[in-house]
């Protein structure tokens, strides 16, 4: 009895603990007239952090049966929108190696907020247009100690 | 006392030199092979038919173990769609085989089974409009790596 109540104890903290946590996933957004297409935006270290250098990843898969997009490069850009939305950039995105249907665009933030990231392009025949945000960005300074 | 120390500055002396052994064989980081220039250049627009497209790596591939074709686009305006259609194009056939009746290209010339540079032969007769140059290559450092451009050709045209 002793070690049933051990047991599940542990599992409501563990739980507790994850069910807690913010959400800091990649978001993925349908695109295309039947939504062909899956385009996954999210950055390469999660939580993001200002003030250390990170990147942005743009992922594509076909919806049906999730294989990667490849040769995208030259059809899709990227703009990222601060969070005073004052000061925006079109980030170049390369093809990740290794990585079929990874895109990605190194980037170091400075500005604390939720940032704004508009995708846009083609893949293929499909003209499309997005829009993600990202969490909160906390300064890295929170995570000095001591 | 003293045949300690001298133990231990040979042993310094030793960790330096194979420190500068390691650096002095490591020597520059090989980098994947990417296009570092080719003729005609990405988006070129030629008054005729080149003989061969020339692309030259970053870095020497293994030619064999290589892919290297070019394909007639249909011709399209639009820059934008123009790179649409040439990637779904290379998506389609970069890794296809049996597809010369289709291709633009009549294989590949180089100096050796490893270079730097490589020369994809064109066809004769080939008429004006776009084309695709797409490859996937692995370089020394056993990396794959791949890409395509798009150059047209408009008798009478601007030419570059």
């Amino acid at each position: 009895m002793r070690r049933l109540i051990i047991a599940l104890l542990a599992v409501w903290l563990l739980c507790g603990a994850l069910g807690g946590m913010p959400v800091h996933a990649h978001q993925t957004q349908t695109v295309g007239p039947n939504g062909e297409y899956l385009v996954i935006v999210g950055f390469e270290r999660e939580p993001i952090f200002t003030d250390e250098r990170n990147a942005v990843d743009v992922i594509v898969r076909r919806a049906a049966d999730r294989e990667p997009v490849e040769h995208l490069e030259q059809t899709l850009f990227l703009e990222l929108i601060a969070p005073d939305g004052a000061a925006r950039r079109e980030l170049p995105l390369r093809a990740r190696h290794g990585q079929p249907g990874y895109y990605t665009a190194d980037v170091l933030l400075t500005q604390p907020g939720v940032y704004t990231l508009r995708v846009w392009g083609h893949i293929f025949d499909v003209e499309f247009e997005a829009e993600f945000h990202t969490h909160d960005v906390a300064p890295l300074a929170q995570l000095r100690f001591p | 006392m003293k045949s300690t120390f001298c133990a231990w500055r040979g042993a310094a002396r030793l960790g330096l030199f194979a420190v500068a052994v390691m650096v002095g064989v490591a020597g520059p980081v090989l980098a994947h092979a990417t296009l570092q220039s080719s003729d005609p250049v990405p988006d070129a627009v030629l008054a005729a038919i080149p003989q061969a497209v020339r692309l030259q790596f970053t870095e020497p591939v293994e030619i064999n173990a290589s892919i290297f074709k070019v394909y007639p686009l249909a011709d399209e305006a639009d820059s934008q769609r123009l790179k649409a259609a040439a990637s779904q194009l290379v998506n389609e056939v970069l890794r296809a085989r049996g597809d010369e009746d289709r291709r633009a290209d009549a294989g590949v010339a180089a100096d050796g089974v490893v270079a730097g540079q490589v020369q994809i032969l064109l066809k004769e007769d080939l008429p004006p409009g776009p084309y695709v140059v797409m490859w996937r290559v692995l370089s020394i450092d056993t990396h794959v790596t791949q890409g395509f451009f798009v150059f047209r050709v408009e008798p009478g045209g601007a030419g570059s």
